[in-house]
């Protein structure tokens, strides 16, 4: 007996099911859909979300190509596919909503991001233990509407950007895209871990500086935990849901009833070394009670707030509402500025502490693109040229 | 990475999307049909085993668990399946003895005749000459890469039995096909 020529005989057996058979599985299945809890699989759900849309047919079919080309690349690296059906509903998040968390030093913001019914918004909920903070961004119309449920105001900024406002799903979707088209980049499959309570496979993407870690649910493969680490700096992002039923009147941009409304313009286009010395002087003279902050970063700001709210209260502080307005704006525009700022820009804060007007002390030094020379600031916000062996140690 | 696929598509399901299901059926449906078609030599109670099966798989949802290939698994439950209604046939019709009767008339049926070589007409008539066990033995383990053990443990008997089954199954289709097989 030769086995192999049984196996080819049986290949000769094959038999098609007949199309009245398809039919009854397919009824049966949907039978059992309608019975069970109307849970459809995110991925499903969105698979048919986006083939029902004609606009967004053309985006799925960019996402399985990109997907394959990345499928691809990663063979040639020694790694696996999975990576890449890790990564597809990352990339084809364009049609899905999800909810991202985010934590550092105890405080937590809680984004939505929704791109579906025409609407292309985010809403994110900051909770500083002594009030809350709820900014809404029309994505279309660059139009940022922040409620202050505490004092029922309503602040409508119309922000100019030279490039897109992004969530955090943006910027990690053009991590992805970054990583792998780095001709050097790495995927590294980690061992399993339980992360949230699940049972996760983990990838770790590196290229150059920035490094991609993504938790995978082990049985399903859809991702429920992010960390990017760009220059030292860790973002996290969980409990990460895709396509889930979202309330889209968490994303109007009408003010609630009762609210007051303040209007504004926030101009992040052309931004120069004069918003980063304003943003400086605003932080230190409103935020910071006359002193510098520990780190120019959102949470820092946000650690500040409770004592803000306070001299607001007490009246040794008075700011109108489109002053408050004004400030929080330069603070964006600093943020903006030099989160812009090129990796060998070399940018240095060390003005933790450091009084407003101090002239001796230095809190910031950059490289301007092209110059020999740093630019440093001191605490009276005046700026010297030094050559970079002058420079404070 | 196959079985990361499957589990993939097994975990969809235990975690209530029913349509996985329908992305295994088309997966696996001709291999599936392919067994039953050849276990019952009857296309219709074939594709009642198929349907079978897949009411069951439905009410295995949130607790399916696959250890190895979800092929295997599907061709194992088609088996037992196909296993079943045989039984329930045979009680039935007393005069075969336990012996499951070919349908000569539906393996022989002009649609079928117009579709199929001579060399697989030979094949399904001498698998039917063979009990329902042999025949199950030697297709599971030939066709759908199923191993003894696990046959073994579908059919309620233990391995030696099963490896007899098979020996005796090869050896009477080499009988009938001779230099054929």
């Amino acid at each position: 007996m030769r086995p192999k020529k049984l196996d080819k005989f049986l290949l000769n057996l094959e038999t098609e099911p007949t199309e009245g058979l398809n039919r009854r599985i397919a009824a049966l299945i949907g039978k059992a859909a309608k019975q069970s809890s109307g849970t459809v699989f995110p991925a499903v759900a969105l698979w048919r979300r986006i083939m029902l849309s004609k606009m967004t047919k053309v985006a799925a079919v960019i996402a399985i190509v990109v997907v394959c080309i990345l499928a691809f690349n990663l063979f040639d690296r020694t790694s696996s596919v999975t990576w890449a059906g890790v990564i597809e509903p990352l990339l084809k998040a364009q049609t899905v909503a999800f909810d991202v968390i985010t934590s550092d030093r105890g405080m937590v913001s809680r984004t939505r991001y929704v791109n579906q019914e025409g609407l292309v918004r985010s809403r994110q909920e900051i909770d500083t233990g002594v009030g809350k903070a709820i900014n809404i961004f029309d994505f279309d119309r660059s139009l940022r509407l922040t409620l202050s449920p505490e004092k029922k105001v309503a602040f409508f900024t119309d922000v100019q950007t030279e490039s897109p406002t992004q969530v955090h799903i943006g910027p990690i979707r053009e991590l992805v895209t970054k990583i792998q088209e780095d001709p050097d980049f790495t995927i590294e499959q980690l061992d399993d871990q339980v992360i949230e309570g699940q049972s996760a496979i983990v990838f770790k993407a590196v290229a150059d500086n920035e490094t991609l870690t993504v938790w995978a649910d082990a049985e399903t493969l859809i991702p429920i935990r992010l960390e990017k680490v760009i220059q030292g700096q860790s973002v996290v992002l969980s409990n990460i849901r895709f396509d889930y039923d979202v309330d889209l009147s968490l994303f109007s941009m009408d003010a609630p009833d009762g609210y007051s409304t303040v209007q504004g313009q926030l101009d992040l286009t052309d931004l120069s070394e004069k918003d980063l010395l304003e943003g400086l002087r605003v932080w230190a003279q409103i935020f910071g009670d006359g002193q510098f902050p520990p780190m120019l970063t959102s949470m820092a700001l946000m650690m500040q707030i409770p004592a803000y709210k306070q001299r607001l209260a007490e009246g040794t502080l008075v700011l109108t509402e489109q002053q408050k307005l004004d400030a929080g704006n330069q603070i964006t525009k600093l943020m903006t500025y030099i989160g812009e700022m090129q990796p060998q820009q070399d940018w240095h804060y060390v003005g933790a502490s450091i009084l407003f007007g101090d002239t001796e002390k230095p809190i910031f030094w950059y490289k301007p693109i092209d110059s020999e020379t740093y630019r440093v600031i001191y605490g009276d916000l005046c700026v010297k040229d030094v050559s970079a062996e002058e420079l404070p140690r | 990475m196959a079985w990361l696929q499957t589990r993939a598509l097994v975990g969809r399901f235990n975690k209530g999307d029913v349509y996985a299901l329908q992305e295994i059926y088309d997966l696996h449906k001709k291999d599936m049909m392919t067994l039953a078609a050849s276990l019952m030599f009857d296309k219709s109670v074939a594709e009642d085993v198929l349907h079978e099966v897949f009411v069951k798989l439905i009410g295995l949802q949130g607790r399916l668990r696959i250890k190895n290939m979800l092929r295997g698994y599907l061709l194992q439950a088609v088996a037992n399946e196909a296993r079943t209604m045989n039984r329930a046939r045979a009680r039935k019709e007393s005069a075969d003895k336990g012996k499951f009767s070919c349908r000569r008339a539906d393996v022989d049926s002009p649609d079928g005749c117009a579709e199929r070589t001579e060399q697989h007409q030979r094949l399904t008539a001498a698998l039917g000459e063979l009990p329902y066990e042999q025949r199950e033995v030697v297709l599971l383990r030939h066709y759908g890469q199923v191993k003894f053990k696990a046959i073994a443990k579908a059919q309620g008997v233990s391995m030696s039995t099963v490896q007899a089954r098979y020996r005796y199954g090869l050896s009477k289709l080499r009988s009938l096909l001779g230099r054929d097989l």
